[in-house]
């Protein structure tokens, strides 16, 4: 249950960024999450409900984007769409593939007044 | 951080070197006060682009830089709970401590079990009681670091808490990631849990002793595991008789040098 401190770190930066432009309150946070991320979405949304929140946060919407993975032949340096650590390259069935997106955790916007 | 109710109250993980031990309360006291205007002007957006673990990966690289620094190589190694991570490290301890100094972080929930078994190894060792919280992040070994004194030259090793989903998001700092598998589990935990085995160096495929009483088909867990990272290195061990270590050793002292 690693979610709740994600969630936790997330309102934190934002805090601490909103601040930073005068904000007095933060409508709407944006965050990117790769499928491969190790975060359970499920889990996310639940941590997200319950989390402890700020006066600035109380009612702040949170938009999450999930990030497709995507993966490199090492062989063929074809570049393909996969949710699996283990898919073979769809091209030359290589399987000395590589992950080399769909971990992201990333927050990508907010809006504050 | 407390992950029961997300405050940063400190105490909620314990440091303990054992024989050094001592009690905190832990007490939760929350104002939730949300009285508050909303004025609802034309709002603004702020650009961010900033990464959810980006304090812990910034404190991970610190570590990784003192390490090197000081040639310290450091090992996190992951498992799920049972795997033999303890025993492992008792006996690698045991066998090479006339070579390499040793110094332990030891990560788990709760108790100074494991920090008992490798204090009467000789080598220093600091507990991480996690309290709920499910894996160590860089913050806490480089809290622990500081309180073992870890010198020059040394082998730090950091057990990580049992758990094959959690800790594989948290860089520590380390030189490499080593996830254990005992003979004792199914095959395919490298399938099953891919995040782990992807972000690890080296695999020990441990209680290999117990090979002719189970199931389990070593090398059809290594294809799994090298479908999941082709880059894996793999040494068949059995902590408890000693049956390849030697090999485990081979790679440390190359390793270290």
């Amino acid at each position: 249950m690693h979610e709740l401190s994600i969630v936790s770190n997330i309102f934190d930066i934002v805090e601490e960024n909103a601040v930073k432009h005068q904000a007095t309150i933060i409508h709407e946070i944006e965050v990117d999450v790769g499928e491969l991320a190790g975060v359970e979405f499920d889990a996310l949304e639940f941590a997200l409900e319950n989390a402890p929140r700020s006066k600035m946060l109380k009612d702040a919407r949170v938009i999450i984007n999930k990030v497709q993975p995507t993966a490199e032949c090492e062989d063929c340096h074809h570049r393909f769409i996969t949710v699996e650590y283990a898919a073979a390259c769809p091209r030359c069935t290589s399987t000395r593939t590589k992950i080399i997106s769909g971990h992201e955790l990333k927050i990508k916007s907010f809006r504050m007044d | 951080m407390c992950d029961t109710c997300g405050c940063d109250h400190p105490n909620s993980t314990t440091f303990t070197i054992p024989g050094q031990e001592h009690k905190h309360d832990h007490a939760h006291s929350h104002d939730h006060d949300h009285d508050h205007e909303h004025p609802r002007s034309g709002s603004k957006e702020v650009q961010l682009g900033q990464d959810v673990l980006s304090q812990n990966n910034l404190l991970a690289e610190r570590n990784r830089g003192y390490f090197e620094a000081k040639n310290i190589i450091a090992l996190n190694m992951v498992s799920s709970p049972g795997s033999g991570k303890t025993t492992v490290l008792e006996k690698t301890i045991t066998d090479l401590k006339a070579a390499h100094d040793f110094f332990v972080i030891e990560g788990d929930q709760q108790t100074l079990n494991d920090a008992n078994r490798i204090k009467a190894t000789g080598a220093p060792v600091i507990q991480v009681n996690t309290g709920n919280g499910c894996h160590l992040d860089a913050d806490m070994i480089n809290k622990s670091v500081k309180q073992l004194g870890v010198t020059e030259n040394a082998i730090l090793v950091i057990e990580n808490v049992g758990n094959l989903v959690c800790p594989a998001m948290f860089d520590l700092g380390e030189s490499q990631r080593v996830v254990i598998i005992s003979v004792t589990e199914g095959e395919d935990k490298p399938l099953k849990y891919p995040g782990m085995f992807h972000s690890s160096d080296i695999c020990l495929i441990n209680k290999t002793d117990l090979l002719p009483y189970v199931d389990f088909d070593v090398e059809k867990a290594k294809e799994y595991a090298l479908q999941v990272n082709h880059h894996l290195r793999f040494f068949e061990i059995s902590a408890k008789t000693g049956e390849g270590m030697d090999t485990w050793y081979e790679w440390l002292n190359n390793f270290k040098k």
